[in-house]
């Protein structure tokens, strides 16, 4: 089995225990697992994105108060319970958002004409890269453009698919397969953790 | 590479191309310091632009399909809740942008169908984030985000329309001697 399928597998049947995750505590540890596994595999992370939807999905929830009110601001309640609600799915985007970083770290292959349509584009990709190198000035940006298109053209007097080869894929061995078992049995066991009432509850 | 061209092979590697072209340029984007955020120009809509004049509707769907995909797997978001965004921006704008192209070119520049495509991106994209972001307070960030759709639009339009005229590559295209 390919590398990037049993990352895919890994990371869809982890899906479910970071959407029915109840507990705030839960998915916060959830999330960090999965930043780290994404980061530890070449990902980057940067925080001020995570902290701007963090701060963006908690205030729009507070509009709707809802549990404790911890103080206000005129008429404006803030309230616990919409705090925690819009910082919980905060964290589950987050979530979601790393743990799609890491399925795709292996460079996943689609199946079918759609598959190799994408194969092709990424080789044009590859290309478009490697000439935009040489081109020489980039200033003013079209005429560069124009530039890098017509060398691409020039050079592709034969149809460029029968160029593309496919890459040799990663077979995975017995140890990565035990490492990706090994994640998905701790991220569900932290949403058993959270859905038991085991973490403390905010 | 010879195009227009009639053989299905070589189209389909057109679409292709285009959709490398707009993995460049939101990769060049990327590097483009924003003065806000969430403001971007949306380079990679160019080839989006480009091909109305040059793609068939089926095509045009494809280029729009292989433009989401590709961008999700670079940025690795192809399986998180970012991909249902991209999906329903470049799709509703994909439509608008065919829609007025196909029936309005004689009264609307690549500029206004630059606004008509970042406009109905922003509504597809506003609709969803109420569902799965900010709930009501959607119609908060709507104003701004509008704004920014706009003057973005703009820039990208007579982007689009200054490639059209100056570009060597595009006019070989049309008369086919590429």
């Amino acid at each position: 089995m390919k590398t990037a399928n049993i990352r895919l597998a890994m990371g869809l049947l982890t899906l479910p225990a970071i959407l029915l995750q109840k507990s705030f505590i839960g998915i916060i540890l959830q999330a960090l697992y999965v930043i780290v596994l994404a980061v530890s595999h070449g990902r980057r992370f940067r925080i001020l994105p995570n902290l701007i939807l963090l701060f963006s999905v908690s205030s729009a929830h507070l509009l709707q108060p809802h549990g404790l009110q911890l103080f206000s601001i005129g008429n404006f309640a803030i309230t616990a319970g919409a705090l925690v609600l819009g910082a919980r799915k905060a964290f589950t985007l987050i979530a979601l958002l790393y743990l799609s970083h890491y399925m795709v770290t292996a460079r996943p292959n689609f199946p079918g004409k759609l598959g190799k349509l994408i194969s092709l584009q990424f080789y044009y990709f590859e290309r478009i890269t490697t000439i935009w190198r040489t081109i020489t000035p980039k200033r003013p940006f079209i005429k560069a453009i124009d530039n890098m298109l017509l060398q691409l053209s020039v050079g592709g007097k034969e149809p460029f698919s029968t160029q593309v080869k496919e890459k040799a894929s990663v077979t995975s061995s017995a140890r990565n397969i035990g490492k990706n078992t090994l994640h998905l049995i701790i991220l569900w066991t932290l949403f058993v953790l959270g859905n038991l009432a085991i973490f403390p509850v905010i | 590479m010879t195009y227009p061209s009639s053989s299905p092979k070589v189209r389909i590697e057109f679409v292709a191309l285009l959709a490398a072209c707009a993995l460049f340029l939101s990769t060049v984007e990327y590097l483009i310091p924003k003065p806000v955020p969430f403001m971007r120009i949306g380079l990679a809509n160019l080839p989006l632009i480009i091909g109305l004049g040059l793609l068939t509707k089926r095509e045009y769907i494809l280029l729009a399909l292989l433009k989401v995909l590709g961008q999700g797997l670079i940025t690795g978001t192809i399986f998180s809740y970012i991909i249902l965004f991209s999906i329903a921006g470049t799709f509703a704008s994909t439509l608008l942008m065919y829609i007025v192209y196909r029936f309005f070119k004689q009264w609307v520049s690549l500029i206004g169908v630059s606004i008509a495509g970042a406009m109905a991106s922003n509504v597809a994209q506003l609709t969803l984030s109420q569902y799965l972001l900010f709930g009501a307070a959607a119609k908060l960030i709507a104003p701004p985000f509008l704004v920014v759709g706009l003057i973005s639009s703009i820039i990208l339009g007579v982007f689009a329309q200054q490639f059209e005229q100056n570009s060597a590559w595009y006019r070989s295209l049309r008369k086919g001697s590429l």
